[in-house]
């Protein structure tokens, strides 16, 4: 329509119910495609890293690796710490307010310390990382990539996908569960304070009440999760890096679509294993 | 196994389409032993195009590529790592790793692709920065480096694994005239010491006049011509006698959105 600004009446409401299902369907197609290329990525990564070890030479540097992990690992665990104490703490609290009226507030520890084994400690360590580091790689890679370091790399005949990707993600994959830990600690130190604190429960009795309350499953559900997740935020933050195009503008708005796509990702991740764990292992 | 040609590098018949732009149309060049190749053209008329084809980042849409008897588009990842490693490049912004220092970065293909101990990279790596003059610069980073400087360690980097061919994309882009002098003396001397090849992609005529042992011109994606230096400046072909004259009158131009800024 090139003269009209405004379509006639009767014309917009028929185009744009269609407009709307290209858009999802348009929407849809970019989001196959992307999940397809992800998937590639990480049995690309894999797959170069093994030939690598096949031909009996080490993938990366030990150095370069424990670099990445001291950054990822070491470096978090006072905002994991710190964020996983705090929440704790107000769990506790509120959980605890609301079961004294009933007189159950012993139930406070097991409930904190379940939740976070098996829940929410790896998910909010996930979701912590994801910003943290997620965002972090990404910016560090898409800049390389925009100042051609990347083709250097390619050029030369090293495989960036071994070189740059594989111990940032194995690093993320180790330490990942290690930070889950610890968060499901910092938590459960938490509450065991506001037990002692609020609703007289002694530090004993608070360690015989979790004790009791943990199944060895809840935390193997935990661990295994958090190895999953690690590998995912490495992942996607060296694709969403490796894939920058356009300049400074282009890192940005990768780091962003890391950040938000890890943090999507983490979650529904976490849904579908939680739904395949309780299904297949009840 | 075929008797393996002659030539160092060969193009045969290369096109090369982007969904919105025809890029190469049909390119075919060779490129014999110890020659030293200058590509010339307008700015993005796919001269450095041409150097990303022979390393394989590139697949053609048409044609096909050689580097001595392989064939780049037929080669298998590991292969073709293996390829990449004899052929050295030199980007425009010379694209060293910011994070490595001098040493590290002239290092990393000895240290990823070969089994030598530390001593002996070490050793290698004085060499090469030895010989673009670099030596004291090696514990620096590169972004305390000036534009000069990168270049030579980027060259430097390109000579280390003692490649047959050496790619340059642009060695003189950003450089004042006598910096540029003097990375194209240093490409001329380390090319005729270490006997590569190489091909030099540029748009400076005086730096190209001056490195070339061959030139070849590309425009609207073929080449034009292709000579050595003294015919190729007799050449009577419109558009190199254009690009040659630098003059703003002639076929380049015409129907160009470039030329509303001449009139």
């Amino acid at each position: 329509m090139p003269n009209q600004i405004h379509p006639p009446p009767g014309e917009s409401l028929v185009t744009a119910p269609v407009v709307v299902v290209e858009d999802v369907g348009e929407k849809t197609r970019t989001a196959i495609i992307e999940v397809g290329s992800m998937f590639w990525f990480i049995i690309n990564t894999l797959a170069e890293t093994l030939d690598r070890i096949r031909r009996g030479r080490a993938p990366f540097r030990a150095s370069s690796f424990f670099r990445y992990t001291e950054r990822a690992g070491v470096g978090s665990v006072p905002l994991v710490a710190m964020v996983s104490f705090f929440l704790g703490l107000t769990m506790a609290l509120l959980t605890g307010y609301e079961l004294q009226r009933f007189g159950t507030e012993r139930l406070v520890p097991g409930l904190v310390a379940i939740a976070f084994t098996r829940e929410l400690g790896p998910l909010l360590t996930g979701i912590m990382l994801a910003a943290r580091i997620g965002a972090s790689f990404t910016a560090e890679l898409g800049t390389m990539q925009v100042s051609e370091e990347v083709e250097a790399i390619e050029a030369m005949g090293i495989s960036p996908l071994r070189f740059l990707v594989a111990p940032r993600m194995l690093a993320l994959f180790a330490l990942m569960p290690c930070l889950s830990v610890i968060s499901s600690v910092a938590a459960i130190l938490a509450t065991a304070m506001v037990s002692r604190a609020y609703f007289n429960i002694a530090f004993v009795y608070f360690q015989d009440l979790v004790v009791q309350s943990l199944l060895i499953r809840d935390i193997v559900a935990g661990v295994l999760k958090s190895f999953m997740f690690g590998m995912l935020i490495g992942a996607i933050a060296c694709y969403r890096g490796l894939t920058v195009k356009g300049g400074a503008a282009g890192v940005g708005t990768s780091t962003t679509s890391s950040v938000v796509t890890a943090i999507t990702t983490v979650i529904g991740f976490d849904t579908i294993f939680n739904i395949v764990y309780i299904v297949f292992f009840p | 196994m075929s008797e393996p040609p002659n030539h160092v590098v060969e193009l045969r018949e290369v096109m090369l389409e982007f969904p919105t732009k025809k890029v190469l149309n049909g390119v075919s060049l060779t490129v014999e032993p110890l020659d030293r190749l200058v590509v010339m053209g307008q700015s993005g008329s796919g001269k450095s195009t041409i150097l990303r084809l022979i390393l394989g980042i590139l697949q053609p849409t048409s044609g096909e590529i050689f580097f001595k008897q392989f064939e780049i588009g037929r080669l298998k990842r590991r292969k073709l790592q293996h390829v990449r490693s004899q052929i050295g490049m030199v980007y425009q912004y010379s694209a060293l790793l910011s994070s490595r220092n001098v040493r590290d970065n002239v290092a990393l293909p000895l240290e990823e692709l070969t089994r030598k101990s530390t001593t002996e990279i070490d050793k290698i790596v004085d060499e090469k920065l030895e010989l673009v003059g670099m030596l004291d610069a090696r514990l620096q980073f590169p972004s305390e480096l000036s534009g000069g400087m990168r270049k030579r360690v980027s060259l430097a980097r390109a000579l280390v694994m003692d490649p047959e061919l050496i790619l340059f994309d642009e060695p003189s882009a950003g450089l004042d005239p006598v910096i540029s002098s003097v990375i194209d003396e240093l490409i001329i001397n380390l090319t005729e010491r270490s006997k590569v090849t190489s091909i030099i992609v540029t748009h400076e005529m005086d730096s190209a006049f001056r490195i070339g042992t061959r030139m070849a011109m590309l425009y609207h994606g073929e080449v034009i011509a292709d000579a050595a230096p003294e015919e190729f400046k007799k050449s009577d072909h419109p558009v190199v006698r254009q690009f040659l004259s630098g003059s703003t009158e002639g076929p380049i131009l015409e129907g160009s959105k470039d030329a509303v800024a001449t009139k």
